[in-house]
């Protein structure tokens, strides 16, 4: 029999995380798991400390490098593990928030949980979601409640009374984005020509603010939004880039309506060289956001201006 | 230099080797970009074709602009043919058949001595109902593997007021490079494809994408035309993108390929399309 489980473990310090999430991977690992821990550098280090000799039955994963971008957790960290481990039941700790996430890195990250609900529907696997609400703030806890069925709290499993339809979830994250800094420049395009000239238009301003190679994966990035837009909004769009707080942004508009909750996020089939646009974008950024509806598109990404923030 | 129109050289740009897509829509422009690369192609003492209706307006325009047609056509170097003579030789358009009159050209241009040929190619016999035309996008994507050769530079004037514009877009991706009204032919960002001899392969340089990408399709189609393991030197290919790198990925599936001269950005491409796991492709890093 398959079953989904997900809860979420609301911890104060690091006994409590330790009292649950040992126990977790120790059954797991007795059950014939495949276990995966994704979780920030910090608590990385504790719990492969805790778990001495077992943790070479475990993969682990720093969440705050390959799950820096929220939007890339599901295909590139927690998808591919299931996947790769399908003949049996899989255990994930993954820990997606942690203090010092921004404000859209936080909004991101609570349509990431209401998603995890949909991608894994019929898997059979288990991913506990760790909180430390010692030190987050007390809205992320809030949306914890929302995105998980099952809330592990003081030792106790119990249900949650906030949980909703995944979907509507995420839906209601799918806000206007706050408008672009006083000093943005756009570029409008429309047609097969101009892919060109929104590379060029993009490497120039990014140029003067990232590495080479993030200005490389920042250009791929955009030229693949826009691409979306030319094949598929049928349509003009605006392409915008600007400074804000340590990241460079840009934001791509078009007329299309990305209908599909999960696009973006989906492991693509292997056979079919199309549909890897968004999930690339996702990979390449370290920040996609999303707003999406029947009169228009705007994706925006984030490259952080530093390596480390 | 070609003398320009509005101050851009449409087609100066064109090598030997380019295929490029040529969107127009006023006579002017037309006649005018004409005369230059078919003065630059007498200068180079390349053979010259131009392959069109009304030839004897082309070339009366071409004397027009200064284009001296007498002697070179006396000679063989200029040639005007019609498209009933060349791509409709048999009555209908027949893609094999056309490029096997190529070939002949080819070898027939080569066997008098010119260091390459230029073809421009006015494609309005195209819009309209000839028998075959449907298989036009297929024929401009194969022609690649001629022009990969670097021996022919082709130029396919399409009139845009006489094309449906999706029919025509789809045409355009076929063509390795493009050129329209204000917007000329750039190397930088068109595909540059040449067959290599040692090691056996490809070239490529320049940028892929969706304007060009079912151009990369046929020229890896042709990759193993003549022995059965390639090289494709990706080293002064400057953008690529998912789709085209996929492109790339799967040319593996064909024959053992080794891509050499892979930049940082396009490793991170090709291991995002599982390159590493593929039998048969080895990855030279730069």
């Amino acid at each position: 029999m398959t079953r989904f489980d997900h809860p979420a473990l609301l911890y104060r310090d690091t006994d409590e995380y330790l009292a649950t999430t040992v126990p977790f991977i120790r059954t797991a690992v007795e059950a014939g798991d495949s276990v995966l821990v994704a979780v920030p550098a910090g608590n990385l280090t504790l719990l492969r400390g805790a778990l001495g000799g077992v943790g070479g039955c475990v993969e682990f994963a720093d969440m705050a490098e390959s799950g820096r971008n929220p939007g890339r957790i599901l295909p590139a960290v927690l998808l591919p593990f299931a996947e790769a481990h399908r003949d049996r039941h899989v255990s994930i700790i993954g820990e997606p928030v942690w203090p010092g996430r921004t404000p859209s890195e936080r909004t991101a990250c609570t349509q990431h949980e209401a998603l995890i609900n949909t991608a894994f529907e019929g898997r059979d696997a288990s991913v506990l979601c760790p909180y430390d609400t010692a030190r987050l703030d007390r809205a992320v806890v809030a949306d914890a409640w929302r995105t998980h069925p099952t809330m592990i709290d003081e030792g106790s499993r119990i249900a949650s009374g906030e949980y909703d339809d995944p979907l509507l979830t995420a839906e209601a994250v799918n806000l206007p984005l706050p408008p672009p800094a006083g000093d943005a420049v756009s570029l409008r395009y429309s047609g097969l020509a101009d892919l060109a000239v929104v590379r060029r238009f993009i490497r120039r301003r990014a140029a003067a603010v990232l590495p080479a190679e993030r200005v490389d994966e920042l250009v791929l990035a955009v030229h693949e939004l826009v691409t979306n837009t030319i094949r598929h909004a049928g349509g003009p769009g605006l392409v915008t880039i600007w400074v804000e707080a340590g990241v460079l942004a840009c934001q791509v508009e078009d007329r299309g309506h990305i209908a599909d909750p999960l696009a973006g996020r989906r492991l693509p089939p292997p056979l079919s060289p199309c549909g890897r646009g968004l999930l690339l974008v996702n990979q390449l950024c370290d920040l996609v956001r999303m707003r999406s509806g029947p009169g228009g598109t705007c994706v925006r990404v984030h490259m952080w201006v530093a390596a480390d923030r | 230099m070609g003398r320009t129109v509005g101050g851009l050289p449409l087609l100066d740009k064109v090598a030997l080797g380019d295929h490029v897509c040529w969107t127009v829509d006023d006579d002017a422009t037309r006649l005018e970009a004409i005369a230059g690369f078919v003065r630059a192609g007498l200068e180079a003492r390349h053979r010259v074709v131009y392959c069109g209706d009304d030839p004897g307006d082309v070339l009366a325009g071409l004397e027009r602009h200064g284009v001296g047609t007498r002697a070179a056509l006396d000679d063989g170097q200029l040639r005007v043919i019609t498209p009933e003579s060349s791509y409709l030789a048999g009555g209908v358009f027949d893609p094999e058949a056309t490029m096997k009159l190529w070939r002949a050209a080819i070898d027939e241009a080569r066997g008098v001595g010119y260091a390459g040929i230029r073809v421009i190619g006015d494609m309005t016999w195209a819009s309209r109902k000839v028998p075959g035309v449907e298989r036009l996008p297929w024929y401009e994507a194969h022609a690649n593997a001629i022009f990969m050769e670097g021996y022919v530079a082709g130029v396919c004037a399409y009139d845009r007021r006489r094309f449906d514009p999706l029919h025509l877009r789809r045409l355009g991706w076929a063509h390795p490079g493009a050129a329209a009204f204000r917007s000329p032919f750039e190397p930088e960002s068109s595909l540059r494809a040449r067959r290599t001899r040692d090691p056996y392969g490809v070239r490529l340089a320049g940028e892929v994408d969706l304007s060009n990408r079912d151009a990369l399709r046929a020229v890896i189609d042709h990759l193993f035309d003549h022995e059965p393991a390639a090289t494709i030197d990706v080293t002064e290919l400057t953008f690529v993108d998912t789709a085209a790198a996929r492109i790339l990925v799967d040319a593996a599936a064909r024959g053992p390929v080794r891509l050499a001269g892979i930049s940082p950005s396009l490793r991170k491409l090709l291991e995002f399309h599982g390159a590493c796991r593929i039998p048969g492709l080895a990855m030279e890093f730069r």
